[in-house]
């Protein structure tokens, strides 16, 4: 088997073979193994020893090497790494949003919403009906209600104590 | 040079790596399907008897690791070689180190279990086979991208790590030896 003579058209033989020429190039590649005995040789090794070696190649296992593979980047879940700073900020920032909340349900709790939720003193209370009590004990019952603050959102100054003297008896 | 085989389309690697960015994971079946087999055929000429698909596998793993400093002016297939290679030589240094010696020499006989020869059957590709064989590691590697894989001189030169005008050299002085031993 001898070499061609042209050793610049012969160099591009396997180009040639596997159509890697542009068009031009390999209509003149073409033409020149058309009369070149030795470039036919060439090219038919060429051939052979592709067609061997890649049926010689061992298989592998597509899927398994997709198995493998990382994720994609897009499909990753994203981590934010913070700086130390960052990280002190934020639990400072946890610690201020739980106590804020734990006082608003404080307040909530403690706020009456109604007037009927008043707290009553302890001290007004009535073993009877109103018409049991006397002229005087009306009177003085009046004048310690109207002590109390009559709005119904205001915070209760720690329980105000009404002691009314109740006479038993009426008199 | 025009890039006629469709494996060989940068266009479409880069669109298929670009989907896989994305989120899309059957862009990269796509990509491995058109390169695992070239990856193979490529680090079996680099003389691995055992081990192949790991090897395929490692470099496939390791492209996708790093394939947003993937350049996309170059050719998929020259870097998937090239980690591919750089896997092999790891290796064999591995093995060195640990007493297996596993480096081919050129005077390296065909074997029983050399993927080569297990489907080889015909006296003309042993033939062929033998010849290959016979080079030298660095002609056999060049000479395997030229022919199997028609890559151009500054692509083998890339994947080697070599010239270009070095990977011509190599290149014409196996096609003579092959030549000369299946004269002979």
């Amino acid at each position: 088997m001898r070499d061609c003579a042209n050793g610049e058209l012969r160099d591009l033989l396997p180009d040639w073979v596997h159509g890697r020429l542009d068009a031009d190039r390999a209509r003149q590649v073409a033409t020149h193994v058309a009369c070149c005995s030795d470039c036919v040789e060439e090219v038919a090794l060429l051939r052979d020893l592709a067609a061997s070696l890649t049926a010689a190649a061992p298989r592998v296992d597509i899927a398994a090497i997709v198995a493998a593979l990382p994720k994609p980047p897009r499909a990753r879940p994203r981590v934010i790494e913070l700086r130390w700073y960052q990280r002190t900020q934020v639990r400072a920032a946890a610690v201020l949003l739980f106590m804020a909340g734990a006082t608003t349900m404080a307040v909530i709790n403690r706020t009456p919403s109604t007037a009927g939720d008043l707290p009553m003193p302890a001290a007004i209370g009535f073993a009877g009906g109103v018409s049991d009590l006397s002229e005087g004990d009306l009177q003085s019952l009046l004048k310690e209600m109207e002590k109390l603050d009559a709005t119904p959102s205001a915070e209760p100054e720690g329980g105000t104590a009404i002691s009314v003297e109740l006479a038993e008896g009426g008199t | 040079m025009a890039p006629a085989d469709p494996r060989d389309d940068p266009a479409l690697d880069a669109a298929l790596i670009a989907r896989w960015l994305e989120g899309d994971e059957r862009a990269a079946s796509e990509l491995v399907a058109r390169h695992a087999p070239a990856v193979a055929r490529f680090v079996s000429s680099l003389g691995m008897r055992v081990d192949v698909d790991e090897v395929v596998q490692d470099t496939f793993v390791r492209a996708f690791g790093a394939i947003e400093s993937f350049r996309s002016d170059a050719a998929l297939r020259t870097w998937l070689f090239t980690i591919a290679r750089r896997l092999v030589l790891d290796r064999r240094r591995s093995l060195k180190r640990r007493g297996t010696e596993v480096e081919v020499q050129e005077d390296d006989a065909a074997t029983p279990d050399d993927p080569l020869s297990s489907l080889v059957a015909q006296e003309m590709e042993d033939r062929l086979k033998a010849a290959v064989t016979r080079l030298t590691p660095m002609q056999r590697e060049v000479f395997t991208l030229r022919v199997t894989e028609g890559m151009g001189y500054k692509e083998i030169a890339d994947v080697v790590g070599s010239t270009e005008g070095a990977a011509r050299v190599h290149y014409h002085h196996a096609m003579r030896s092959v030549k000369e031993f299946l004269d002979a």
